[in-house]
């Protein structure tokens, strides 16, 4: 890294679209062509966004490391969310990183890959996606995954479905599959409701040669992280991403320390062996 | 290493000597405690307490530090942009530190500087610091330094190691940084084998008034989610008010927050010390808080210590014994007794 960690850089806001009723995507372009140039992210990794005299807050990153524009997905939560929502095209934030582990996409070669998301936490694995995707495009047999590959994706209801236009580009590499907690009335939702776990009786998979990436609140990943080890998914092949409260993003202040482990540094992305002994006990 | 006496009326002109190339700080009495301040005058310095109240941890990681500083003027070009505000990082020597807190030093530097990241303030305070360390040969009451790996006389974090003996100290360097603060000492002399010998009596007399409270073998071997669940967290926090006096005192807790702060239109970013025994230290975004009751938070502080550091450096514990917390908690927990249930290897039924 040319810059000093600590140090956010200037990024400008190229455009902004609006997701859901308080979700929003916001691509940055990083205005010094120096560091534009040295900057490199991995799919799962994420940046610290500043704005000062407000703060700062870890957001991962949703976009493709071959696309043009950075994009963050962001929902309205805390101080510095909000005053983002405030900004427009043209206005500068503060970014530095990106921090923390990736999703180990070649790990994935001939396995069967589950990419499974509850609610925001689809916009990390989005990166993942685009990824395979353009590998896809590409046709680098090499690299790209060549098992089955499926996308299972929950959201609360059908209006919280993110990236909503993009699934039917996401079917020509993966079996998509949808379902919201709660269909909403007026809405003509013929898919599936219920939670995530209800999914899996869609999929078809070897469970002994699959790689599973995990993603969205925690309740959700303990229910179906027991459904895959159930299954018979080895731990070493479950990769999950974790959320803590992070101020330096380096492994420094202390804030992400999950038991012996930093979620900012040593995660967010975790192989589920490497945290499997207290993964599982609340509270850690 | 080399080993010097200096008579106690040539101190003074020792350390005015090194007061000339380098700041020096060292305990000075604040009204009924004792704090390291910067003196700028030999005769200021006052070896007769037995610790601060505030641990040194201060001098190399400050409680409220302005990292940045930024504009929010508008039409202003650097308007937003952050600079590093200078700060003091050149030579300094620290007088009379005690080697439990010297220890805790060494104890944090896993954590600030890593093969991946560095916070380049406390590596280059660390570096640029010498420590003249203050054997103790009185401990106080709460002090269990030979309980956690360490001694009242322990040299391993010191640069120098000085003994108060009556008619003078007793110098000895530890590392190349303190052979040459001795080297320059024309006040001493090469101490005499009468003077060694009343030295390392001294230091036996203190070890043996500091008897060993729990063994720390059991922490690496007990697992660490059953060590988590036990029964007597529930106990151990039942008096706990959450004030935090325990993590602002204690020489090994480095965890800081970082804000901002805005005055009319400039503002500063800071980085200050944070208390993993506040709600708000692990609160997210979302609402979703993973220690919201106070037992978990008390648990958190001393898993940390004596479990998860354990651990992950397969060092420790991150406890040096000052006592400090012990004698400063308004409810009277005590790290001692938690350590030694954490320790015990046969849990008694109840």
């Amino acid at each position: 890294m040319i810059h000093d960690p600590m140090i956010p850089f200037e990024a400008t806001i190229r455009w902004i679209k609006k997701e859901t009723r308080d979700t929003a995507t916001y691509a940055m372009k990083i205005a010094d062509r120096r560091i534009a140039r040295a900057y490199r992210f991995q799919p799962g990794q994420f940046n610290m966004l500043s704005i000062p005299g407000i703060g700062e807050a870890p957001i991962s990153i949703s976009s493709a490391p071959e696309e043009e524009e950075i994009l963050h997905t962001v929902r309205v939560a805390g101080d510095v969310t909000t005053q983002l929502s405030r900004l427009r095209p043209g206005d500068a934030v503060g970014m530095r990183g990106p921090f923390g582990t990736s999703w180990p996409l070649d790990e994935v070669e001939d396995r069967d890959l589950l990419i499974v998301a509850g609610g925001l936490g689809i916009a990390p694995l989005r990166s993942a996606i685009r990824r395979i995707l353009h590998l896809a495009r590409r046709r680098k047999t090499a690299s790209c995954p060549t098992g089955k590959k499926f996308i299972l994706y929950g959201a609360k209801t059908p209006k919280d479905i993110l990236f909503r236009d993009e699934f039917p580009r996401y079917r020509s590499a993966f079996q998509v599959h949808l379902t919201v907690d709660k269909a909403d009335p007026e809405e003509s939702w013929k898919g599936e409701v219920g939670l995530i776990p209800t999914l899996m009786r869609h999929v078809s998979f070897n469970p002994l040669k699959s790689i599973v990436f995990l993603c969205g609140p925690e309740v959700m990943m303990q229910v179906f992280t027991k459904e895959l080890t159930a299954r018979g998914v080895p731990p070493e092949k479950i990769f999950v991403a974790m959320e803590r409260n992070m101020n330096c993003g380096v492994g420094l202040c202390g804030h992400c320390l999950f038991g012996p482990v930093f979620v900012c540094k040593d995660g967010p992305i975790f192989r589920l062996s490497r945290i499997v002994d207290f993964w599982g006990v609340r509270e850690i | 290493m080399l080993k010097i006496f200096v008579p106690k009326d040539k101190m003074p002109r020792w350390i005015g000597r090194i007061m000339d190339g380098a700041r020096v700080f060292a305990p000075v009495k604040e009204g009924d405690g004792y704090r390291f301040r910067l003196v700028t005058r030999p005769d200021k310095l006052d070896f007769s307490y037995q610790n601060t109240r505030l641990s040194p941890k201060e001098l190399v990681h400050p409680p409220a530090e302005a990292m940045f500083s930024y504009s929010l003027k508008k039409g202003d070009p650097k308007a937003g942009i952050l600079e590093e505000i200078p700060k003091a990082l050149g030579t300094r020597v620290v007088m009379g530190i005690r080697p439990c807190d010297a220890k805790a030093f060494q104890l944090v530097d896993v954590n600030f500087v890593t093969d991946q990241y560095m916070d380049p303030w406390w590596q280059r305070r660390r570096q640029n610091t010498v420590l003249v360390g203050l054997g103790c040969h009185e401990p106080c009451s709460t002090c269990f330094c030979t309980s956690v790996g360490s001694g009242p006389f322990d040299a391993g974090a010191l640069d120098v190691l000085m003994t108060d003996l009556p008619e003078g100290y007793l110098l000895e360097a530890v590392t190349e940084a303190g052979r040459a603060l001795l080297a320059d000492a024309p006040e001493g002399a090469p101490a005499s084998d009468t003077v060694l010998t009343e030295a390392r009596f001294l230091a036996q007399q203190a070890e043996k008034a500091l008897p060993r409270l729990f063994m720390l073998d059991p922490l690496r071997e007990k697992a660490m989610t059953a060590l988590f669940q036990e029964a007597f967290w529930e106990e151990v926090q039942f008096a706990c008010i959450n004030c935090g006096t325990c993590t602002f005192l204690c020489p090994t807790c480095w965890c800081f927050d970082i804000q901002d702060e805005v005055h009319q239109q400039e503002g500063v970013r800071l980085r200050l010390w944070d208390s993993c025994m506040f709600p708000l230290f692990t609160l997210h975004g979302s609402g979703h808080n993973p220690r919201n009751q106070k037992l978990q938070r008390v648990r958190q502080r001393f898993m940390h210590k004596f479990k998860y550091y354990v651990d992950k450096y397969g060092n420790g514990p991150a406890c040096v014994g000052c006592g400090r917390c012990v004698q400063y908690c308004p409810v009277n927990i005590d790290i001692r007794r938690v350590a030694a249930m954490m320790t015990a290897s046969c849990v008694c039924p109840t």
